[in-house]
């Protein structure tokens, strides 16, 4: 489904094509997601839990507005999808919760975490945590997907999150986004993933999700 | 204000330095102007945007003592353009310009200030276009086109900002991690 005949399958009103479409995306987030915790949960020795994933599309200049979280410092590990699915994989943490994580995993106080030993923690972390997702969407749907090594940037969210918004404007009117959230039930480990899909990527899940549908049915 | 989203509304004390006019050291009305958004007001009143590869335009009118602020997101629309002009630098300032004069300023008393265009995340795809710094050369020229003057700004580098602009003042206050600076 490229971006025009989303929007106008918008205005021709076959919602429920659409939201049996989302559905089957959010199962498929779901596995990723389920991963991932897993992995998280495995490395910060605690249970972690998933929010269940929303699939959603805005107009890119909105999404600042959605999350509401303007000027509150965060870490993002950032990645990309190569190759015809090029999509971007955000992971935000609060600015605070870099220092937690780096020192659970590096087992010791908080007090002595260096900055650079929390940066290069957190961008492990990340590394880990979008690799586990897209490995267990990757197994299920059979197509083998090429995240590129991890970025990270501390700053305000807005400031953050335009980069990706002015990309997805410079693209499509209406992006859309697949988030999921993990929480820590220590207190740590908490974090949002943000998935700005292509259309390709949407449209190739989609079909694969299907076509294991109809080969399940059989 | 006639932007609608003016939701986020707060009040803050403004205790900078002693450089700041006694006027703004007083609680005043922050207001944020959103994405491809626009405000212009006359009252003691802060817009603010938080910025990192988009450009907060501001201009002033010290005659008038009234300014505004645009947030802008892309140097140009091209043949896809929207409904929304203040996503476009090239649109964005000749529609700030025209809501200021609707305020009674003169095109000829206004300057300008501008902040962000920075460079967040290296990214081969749209490090190619690096939108940032096209986001300032945009908003530059189209303000050259008007001949409005650029009196000051803070551009470019690889860090968000946090864009204050005083309405009846024409301060600029812009933070980030790095630090403060006062336009």
């Amino acid at each position: 489904m490229n971006e025009n005949s989303m929007e106008s399958s918008n205005k021709q009103g076959s919602i429920d094509q659409q939201v049996s479409d989302f559905d089957i995306l959010q199962e498929i987030g779901s596995i990723g997601a389920g991963n991932a915790a897993t992995a998280l949960s495995e490395i910060l020795q605690q249970p972690i839990k998933i929010e269940l994933p929303k699939i959603y599309t805005l107009p890119p200049h909105l999404i600042q507005d959605y999350y509401n979280y303007h000027d509150n410092p965060v870490t993002a590990v950032y990645s990309q999808l190569r190759g015809e699915f090029d999509c971007d994989i955000l992971l935000i943490f609060d600015r605070d919760e870099e220092k937690k994580i780096a020192a659970l995993m590096n087992m010791i106080p908080p007090e002595e975490v260096m900055p650079e030993t929390a940066a290069s923690t957190i961008e492990e972390l990340g590394n880990m945590l979008i690799g586990a997702f897209w490995s267990a969407i990757s197994n299920f749907i059979g197509v083998e997907f090429v995240p590129s090594p991890p970025q990270r940037a501390t700053d305000s969210f807005d400031a953050i999150i335009d980069y990706f918004l002015i990309k997805q404007a410079l693209f499509t009117s209406i992006s859309l986004v697949f988030e999921t959230r993990f929480l820590g039930a220590q207190g740590a480990g908490n974090c949002i993933l943000i998935i700005f899909l292509s259309r390709e990527l949407y449209k190739m899940l989609i079909e694969k999700a299907k076509e294991w549908l109809q080969e399940s049915k059989v | 204000m006639d932007n609608p989203s003016s939701r986020n509304v707060a009040k803050i004390s403004i205790t900078y330095n002693a450089t700041i006019p006694s006027v703004m050291l007083h609680e005043q009305e922050e207001i944020r102007v959103n994405m491809a958004c626009m405000k212009v007001g006359n009252t003691p009143q802060w817009l603010v945007a938080t910025v990192g590869s988009c450009v907060a335009v501001c201009l002033f009118d010290g005659v008038k003592k009234c300014g505004g602020m645009a947030h802008i997101m892309l140097p140009s629309g091209g043949k896809d353009k929207d409904m929304l002009p203040y996503k476009y630098a090239d649109t964005a300032v000749p529609a700030l310009v025209e809501s200021l004069q609707k305020m009674g300023c003169e095109k000829t008393d206004l300057v300008a200030k501008i902040a962000g265009g920075a460079n967040m995340f290296y990214d081969q795809k749209i490090r190619a276009v690096n939108v940032g710094s096209r986001n300032v050369e945009a908003v530059k020229k189209s303000l050259a086109c008007h001949d409005i003057p650029l009196v000051a700004s803070d551009v470019g580098g690889f860090h968000g900002r946090r864009v204050s602009f005083n309405v009846f003042t024409g301060i600029m206050v812009v933070k980030s991690f790095n630090g403060e600076k006062i336009l």
